[in-house]
């Protein structure tokens, strides 16, 4: 009761102090609390999985849990046939198998590829971090984008002049 | 008393070293570290299995709809393997209480849920599609069942501790026979004027009991530990690495050598000796 009370009081004293709510003022719902969590709502979500049996390429299985459907998985390219993760291994076969999206992709769009434009030793060779700088801007530019050599640097000053 | 004695074994110590200057020498911890999974006792098992139980009895309903489209082939499919619960009905009295159905799943109970397989199990097959089964799967079958490979190896039936292959869910460590006693392989600096270093002192040494086939790493070339050997006037330094592909082959017939595991290196080293190093050895 006292409370309610008191409350309409200062929110009379403030309509007449200042009734534009000012820089920084905010006006936050008071009835804004916290939702109360019943009973057994208090467990985190856990989705259906599955004991999924991992077989990979060297015949070790792992179990594991998977949320989807499909309780055997058989790799057939992973880390333990592959180049990069057994760099002493000779006996590994680095054919191509054509599985996977990327070499589906180059399958489809091989006609297209361009073979990467060579960059003379002599340019590269004279004042190189510069050159190769230079070249990655003029990449970045597009495809037909040249370099412009000399040419005075604009001047504001001058211009306005004019 | 004690101060007495303690006096008196630091003397021992002294005229030890004074005689001369130790040989240093450089001690190669090899290990090959776990293939499989640890062991789990039988009480963590237990509990493992509870809090398993206790994850598939939380799980939520398998969102069928989201992973099958209604009418698709996969979704006849599972359906086929996956009965509908038994419905509630007002009507009806269930003396084991009534279902409580929420998409198609009685909410009392865990889900179970059974998947297509790409294969026949073998109590699905009548007995003529049996042997002809039996026949038409190969090793290099996409299509074939996923069993889990065995925990115990042959090397460990025949108890063979030679073998790389025993013990798969321990450490195991190279040991030597030296005369009488087994030791991890020593090898001591082949003079005092010209030095190598310990690592690459363990490096040729092993290639030199062991033969070159051997593919291992250095963990570091710091030794991880010294050993003072007073009985042969030694200072042993310890170098660890691990054994990653290859077999340890003996150059020396007449060398015997061991694979073993912490335990089986206490019964084997010598007490004092296991002591001073028991810190280095990995527990699983």
């Amino acid at each position: 009761m006292f409370g309610t009370k008191l409350e309409t009081t200062a929110s009379v004293v403030k309509t007449f102090t200042r009734n534009i709510s000012g820089k920084g003022h905010v006006h936050l719902s008071n009835r804004r609390v916290m939702r109360k969590i019943e009973m057994g709502k208090a467990r985190p979500a856990i989705f259906y999985q599955f004991d999924t049996l991992v077989e990979l390429s060297d015949g070790s299985v792992i179990r594991r849990r998977s949320q989807a459907p499909k309780d055997e998985i058989r790799m057939i390219t992973d880390q333990r046939n592959s180049e990069l993760w057994n760099p002493n291994r000779s006996d590994l076969f680095t054919g191509d198998l054509s599985t996977g999206k990327i070499s589906k992709f180059k399958q489809r769009f091989a006609a297209f590829e361009t073979e990467p434009e060579t960059i003379p030793k002599e340019e590269v060779k004279s004042d190189e971090p510069r050159a190769k700088k230079v070249d990655d801007l003029i990449e970045m530019m597009g495809h037909n984008a040249q370099e412009i050599k000399g040419g005075v640097l604009y001047d504001k000053k001058k211009n306005r002049r004019r | 008393m004690r101060g007495l004695s303690g006096n008196l074994s630091r003397v021992g110590l002294v005229r030890a070293y004074s005689t001369a200057n130790p040989t240093v020498s450089s001690t190669l911890i090899l290990s090959r570290n776990p293939v499989i999974t640890a062991d789990v006792p039988k009480f963590e098992a237990q509990y493992y299995k509870y809090q398993n139980e206790l994850w598939r009895r939380l799980m939520w309903t398998f969102p069928k709809w989201f992973y099958f489209r209604e009418g698709t082939l996969a979704e006849q499919r599972f359906r086929q393997l996956n009965k509908d619960p038994v419905a509630d009905n007002p009507n009806i009295e269930f003396p084991r209480g009534r279902p409580q159905i929420r998409h198609k799943r009685d909410r009392r109970f865990k889900q179970e849920l059974k998947l297509p397989k790409t294969y026949k199990e073998a109590d699905e097959l009548e007995p003529a599609e049996l042997e002809q089964a039996q026949d038409t799967i190969t090793e290099d079958d996409l299509a074939r069942k996923i069993v889990p490979n065995s925990r115990t190896t042959k090397a460990d039936q025949e108890n063979d501790l030679t073998s790389l292959e025993r013990k798969l869910s321990r450490t195991l460590y190279l040991t030597i026979q030296n005369g009488s006693t087994w030791i991890l392989p020593n090898f001591p600096e082949p003079s005092s004027e010209q030095v190598t270093a310990l690592h690459t002192l363990a490096e040729e040494g092993l290639y030199k009991i062991g033969g070159e086939k051997i593919n291992y790493f250095n963990v570091s070339n710091t030794p991880c530990h010294v050993y003072n050997n007073s009985k042969d006037n030694k200072k042993e330094y310890f170098i660890k690495s691990h054994i990653l592909s290859g077999d340890f082959q003996p150059q020396d017939k007449s060398m015997k050598f061991l694979w073993l595991t912490k335990e089986e290196l206490k019964t084997h080293l010598d007490k004092e000796y296991y002591q001073d190093i028991e810190h280095l050895l990995s527990e699983i």
